[in-house]
Parts: C-alpha cells; structure tokens; sequence
C-alpha cells in the first residue's frame, strides 16, 4: 500500500464494535438497516444543559477481570465489552496463539482514555486535599491506560501505543497497525478506538457551543451541531489476509490553519482523501460510498461536502453516521471503519439517521435511508482538532 | 527485520545543563545536569512573545523542540509528537471547573487540552500541511514515537521530524504524575543521506533489555523521571560518534533496537 510488495497481502480477519446501539455484529447491522438512532435524552451524566448522548447501557454490569481490577473505569469497560462481543477475544487468543505473542502488536486511538474516572476522584476530594495515593494515572487517564490494559489481559507482547489526535486518532491508528506489519515487525495487530462519555469533552464541547440540543442531524439544513457518543472498536489486523477486507489506502494531512475549525474549502480533508485513493491504486469513480465525518455542525459539514466534491465528486454515494452512534472521538474512527466493513459485507450503503431536509449545500446523494448495493470501495473520513485529517479506503 | 539505513539529520535537546537549556549544543559528555533556573519558561521563536500566555507550558516546550530540527526537515515532511503527559496542566485547569456548579470550560481551554495541542499548533503556526500524529506509550513514549517514525520514514520514504515533551504538572497532579523537570527533545529523520546528515539508523525489535544511560548527565536526567529522556542513550551514542547498537524501551516483551552508524 506504501511502497512495499508485502501491504496486498495484509487484511481485517476480525472486527467488533460496541455502541448504544448495542453489541456486536447484528445489533449494528440490524440498526444500519432499519436507520435507528442510539441517541437517547436520558443519560447516567449529571450535566448543568440537556443534550441527546449516545451512551452503552450495562456496563456496571460486566465482571472486570479478576486481577486487573486496577484498570476499572469505563474506558476500559467499554473496551471489555468490545471483546465479549462476536467472540472477539477468542478471536484474539487464537491469533496470538497463531503468531506468537511477540509478534503481536496494539495500537489505540483514544482521546481522553479513562479521563472520566479522574474527574471522578479530582471532584470528590476536598478542596486543596491531594489526589488520593490510590489513584493511578497509569490505569486511568494516561493514553496508554486502554492499550496496557488491552495488552495486560490478552498478552499481546508486542509494540504496544497509543495514537490520540482527537477525532482522528483511531483511523490514524489502523495506519499504524498496517506499518507495523508492512515493515515486518508485527505479523498481528489489535487496533482500534475508545472512548467513554466524559464531562470534559461533554462540557467543553458546550462551552464551544456545538452540541445540540436535539439528536445530531448531519446534512440537514436544520442541523445545529453534534450528539456525543461513546464506544470501543477493534480489528484485528494481520498478514496473509489476502481474503479479507483490508484497508487499501490511508490519506493524512493537517490543516495548519485553526485548532477546532476547518478550511471552509476543505482543502486539508480533500488532501488526505487524494492520497488515499493514490495509494490505493483507485480513481474516484471507483469509490462506491462516503462514510462522512459528517459532525454535525454547520461549519464541519459544509467543508466536508466541499472536500468530498474536489476529491471524488459531488455525487458520489455518502452518508453520516453519527445520528445512529453519536460523535464518539477518539473512537469514531475506528467505530466507523467496523460499520463500513458491515456495509462492505452486507451490500448496504448506509442511510444517514436524522436527515429530514438535505442542505442544499451538502452531497447531493445522501439519504436518509439505507439501501442495498454491492460495495467494493469505501472511503472512511476522521477529521479532529489540530487540523488532523486522516481518510481510509477499505476495500473487499 | 529491516535493514533499511535511516538518517539521522539534526539532534536536540531542551534540558538544564550549567550552559543553559541545550546541552547538547556542548556535549552530553561534559554537560552537568542541574535544575533549571526558577522562572525558566521555553521561548519558541514562532509564537510570539505576547502571545505565549495563551499556550500551556508543553505546547511551547515541543514547539520550541520543533523549532530546533526544523531547519533540517524538507517541506514534505511528517511530523510525530511524543508524550507521556500530554497537556496535563490545562486539564488540571478543567477538573477545577468541572468542580463549580456549571462546569463552565475556557473554549480555547478546551481545544488545547487534546494530546495532539501541541502538534496542531506547530503545524498552525507554520502553516504545515502534511501528516502529523501525537503518541503516547507512558514511560514508554520516547521509544514508541522513535519507531513510528523509523516506520514513516521506511515505508514512505519522507523526511520525518520527532518531538518529544513533557513537563511538570502543578498540584494535585503532581503527586499522581510525578517528573521533576520538564524536557524536549528533536530529532530530524531522513530517508536520503545529504550533507547534513551525521548517522544513520537500522531498526529492529529484539528482546534485550534497555541501554542504560552512560553519562553523569543522562543518569540525573533519568533520575528526574520524565520519559523525555529515555532517548538519551541514543543521543549519546550519537555524540561517540563510535558505531554500536542502542536498545530503547517499548511497552510489551520486545524493545527497539537501533544499530547506529557514524557518516
């Protein structure tokens, strides 16, 4: 895919996404099908404003894993639930036991990791008391605190990172993952995306006045900014998955203009998008769907209908799924990438939950629901703070 | 493994020496480590002095970082920005106004709060386009962004600038988050040998254990337990300027290995 022979011959063998719309493989497909929105009014958080969030039910409920109590907080629950769901964590046993745990890699893309606990103790304790000594920035709101515990529990014993440029970081991540297995030094990779609800990123997307107080509405001519959800996604990503769906093609690019807002042309996107299909040998009439970053906000989405028209054309098929699974950050990337690899596999391009009234400046083809057709190449868009621009291909 | 030579086109490093903030500007050989003068603050080029208040002490300290290699990188070039910590004291900043009763956030605080802070401001303030990524790998991340780079540099045959940073946290996360000092440090990557280029770099993961820090100056770093200068061995077997191989550490059973070549 870069400039080696061994990139064909990498592929996805595993996949598997939790989000409020629940776990695994047929809820998501189910919920693509049937256009249904995950986002629900009614939330765990304690917030001073209401807004619709797409928050996973149940997760007090899973048995942390005996041992690693240390690593207990909803990041990492969230990431526990992901690998309970569609055998995942068999699936990564299996490929551990298949390679050899040296060869086997983690990349995570996370924003704020397990940040949600260290609010929790920080407001708990008295004004100017220090942080408890039980508190540990390793288990929770380092960026690395979902990848340790990820490598902790399977044993995956090599490389282990984690990539966090806000919105973008687990499709920067899937890069990585190809890297490390293109340059020979993993032959498997566990990579993917976390991120839970926090009062952080709730509060400070507030306080930027972009969430709305309905469910998000992505392209619609009504639409007044973002729902934020949470989720973990993972892939396994390995060699000799001639016969999978692999990532064909990867762009990344900044901005180099504003830390929260994009190019009105979206020149950085578009960019990114190029160099994707460069790399994956495709030309834009070969794209069969646009999975649109698609935020939300008036300034974001605007950009990106511009970036997608300059770089594959207006009337390519697209759509965003954040009216089903809200914007989860850090994980979007890599959530997204799993729901593009059920549309790949289902022949379904996925309609865009909450459109009522298309923006006439938005793609033209865009659809509220979801319609069967067979897919070969897709394009995955993640755009974060920072200007961080990173577009995939997937293809079957 | 790869045997694919990496070049190596410009070091630097932002820590206290008695010369000043860049020992290595001197040598880490005959540096004395010792705390930096009370009031040290970076002091990037590219920002403004005016202006600076307005970024947190890691953003200035990895632009500043930056700043050092740049002069060495092509325009095509990646850049990856390590961290351990990340923008620890501007979310110290938001946990105290998630504390009030409308947990009313700064929006520029917000916004400079994310790891990758310091790296969109860089490519702001230099109106950079290409790819540029933000890593963390705990005390692991001067390794982790190393080979990141080592990977972008291989496989896309680009120049690639590696910045490494962190600093201090102010109280009550500095108990949690313990570094005494803070750090930066630059490399400046290449696939093609020119002029500038003084070493060059073959990687591989071998099982070995951490090159231990050689230097009086490297072993008071190390003591001050910022993950920036788990870099340091490398940097001295650059100023040797002898061939051998240094070991650094990576989060799991497998190290990053680099045979360093003198040009």
């Amino acid at each position: 895919m870069t400039n080696t022979l061994g990139a064909s011959d990498i592929g996805i063998s595993h996949s598997t996404l939790v989000s409020c719309l629940g776990r695994g493989r047929t809820a998501h497909v189910t919920a693509l099908r049937d256009g249904t929105s995950g986002l629900r009014e009614d939330h765990h958080l304690n917030l001073p404003f209401s807004c619709f969030l797409g928050e996973v039910d149940d997760l007090a409920a899973l048995s942390f894993p005996a041992g690693l109590s240390a690593y207990d907080n909803r990041a990492n629950r969230l990431a526990l639930a992901a690998l309970a769901s569609d055998g995942f964590d068999q699936a990564a046993l299996a490929t551990r036991g298949k390679w050899g745990a040296a060869r086997c890699g983690i990349v995570m893309g996370t924003s704020t990791a397990g940040v949600e606990m260290l609010e929790r103790v920080y407001r708990a304790r008295e004004e100017d008391d220090p942080m408890p000594e039980s508190y540990s920035m390793h288990h929770h709101d380092s960026q690395q605190a979902v990848a340790a515990f990820l490598q902790d529990y399977l044993d995956f014993q090599g490389p282990s990172y984690s990539i966090s440029t806000a919105c973008s970081s687990s499709a920067k991540a899937l890069v990585d993952a190809y890297q490390l297995i293109e340059a020979g030094l993993c032959d498997a990779v566990l990579v993917g995306g976390v991120d839970s609800l926090c009062l952080t990123s709730l509060n400070g997307f507030e306080s930027l006045e972009l969430i709305s107080r309905r469910p998000c509405k992505p392209c619609d001519s009504n639409r007044d900014g973002l729902s934020i959800g949470e989720a973990a996604a993972f892939l396994i990503v390995e060699r000799d998955g001639k016969n999978c769906i692999r990532m064909s093609g990867f762009g990344e690019s900044s901005d180099g203009t504003n830390m929260s807002t994009p190019p009105e042309d979206g020149a950085g996107a578009a960019a990114a998008i190029r160099q994707a299909l460069r790399r994956a040998c495709l030309t834009a009439e070969e794209i069969d769907y646009v999975n649109l970053h698609g935020t939300a906000t008036v300034v974001n989405d605007a950009a990106e209908a511009q970036a997608v028209s300059s770089s594959i054309g207006a009337h390519v098929p697209a759509s965003s799924l954040k009216g089903a699974i809200g914007h989860t950050l850090g994980a979007a990337g890599a959530a997204e990438a799993v729901l593009c690899i059920y549309a790949l596999e289902e022949g379904i391009i996925p309609g865009n939950p909450g459109l009522e009234k298309l923006d006439p400046k938005a793609l033209p083809n865009v659809t509220a629901q979801c319609r069967n057709a067979a897919l070969k190449h897709v394009v995955s868009n993640s755009f974060g703070f920072g200007g961080s621009n990173c577009a995939l291909v997937l293809s079957r | 493994m790869t045997q694919t030579q990496i070049f190596v086109d410009a070091v630097s490093l932002i820590a206290p020496s008695k010369d000043g903030a860049q020992p290595l500007a001197r040598s880490l050989a005959t540096a004395d480590f010792t705390a930096f003068p009370e009031g040290w603050k970076p002091s990037p080029e590219s920002i403004p002095a005016r202006a600076r208040r307005r970024y947190s002490p890691q953003t200035l300290l990895a632009i500043q970082a930056a700043e050092n290699i740049s002069p060495a990188l092509a325009e095509d070039a990646a850049w990856v920005f390590g961290s351990a910590y990340g923008e620890g004291e501007t979310l110290q900043l938001i946990l105290e106004a998630l504390r009030g009763p409308t947990m009313a956030i700064r929006p520029t605080r917000f916004q400079n709060s994310v790891h990758n802070a310091a790296s969109g401001q860089w490519t702001i303030a230099q109106s950079i386009k290409t790819a540029a990524t933000s890593i963390c790998g705990a005390d692991h991340t001067a390794g982790s962004s190393l080979l990141k780079a080592l990977l972008q540099v291989q496989l896309e045959q680009r120049p690639v600038g590696v910045v490494l940073f962190d600093a201090p946290l102010p109280a009550p996360l500095d108990t949690s988050h313990r570094l005494s000092c803070p750090a930066g440090a630059g490399l400046a990557l290449s696939s093609r040998q020119s002029q500038q280029s003084f070493a060059s770099i073959a990687f591989s993961l071998v099982k070995q254990a951490e090159t231990p820090p050689q230097t009086s100056y490297s072993q008071a770093a190390f003591a001050t337990q910022n993950p920036v200068f788990s870099i340091l061995p490398l940097f001295e077997k650059l100023a040797e300027r002898a061939p051998g191989d240094v070991t650094l550490g990576l989060n799991g059973g497998m190290n990053l290995n680099l045979e360093v070549t003198v040009l």
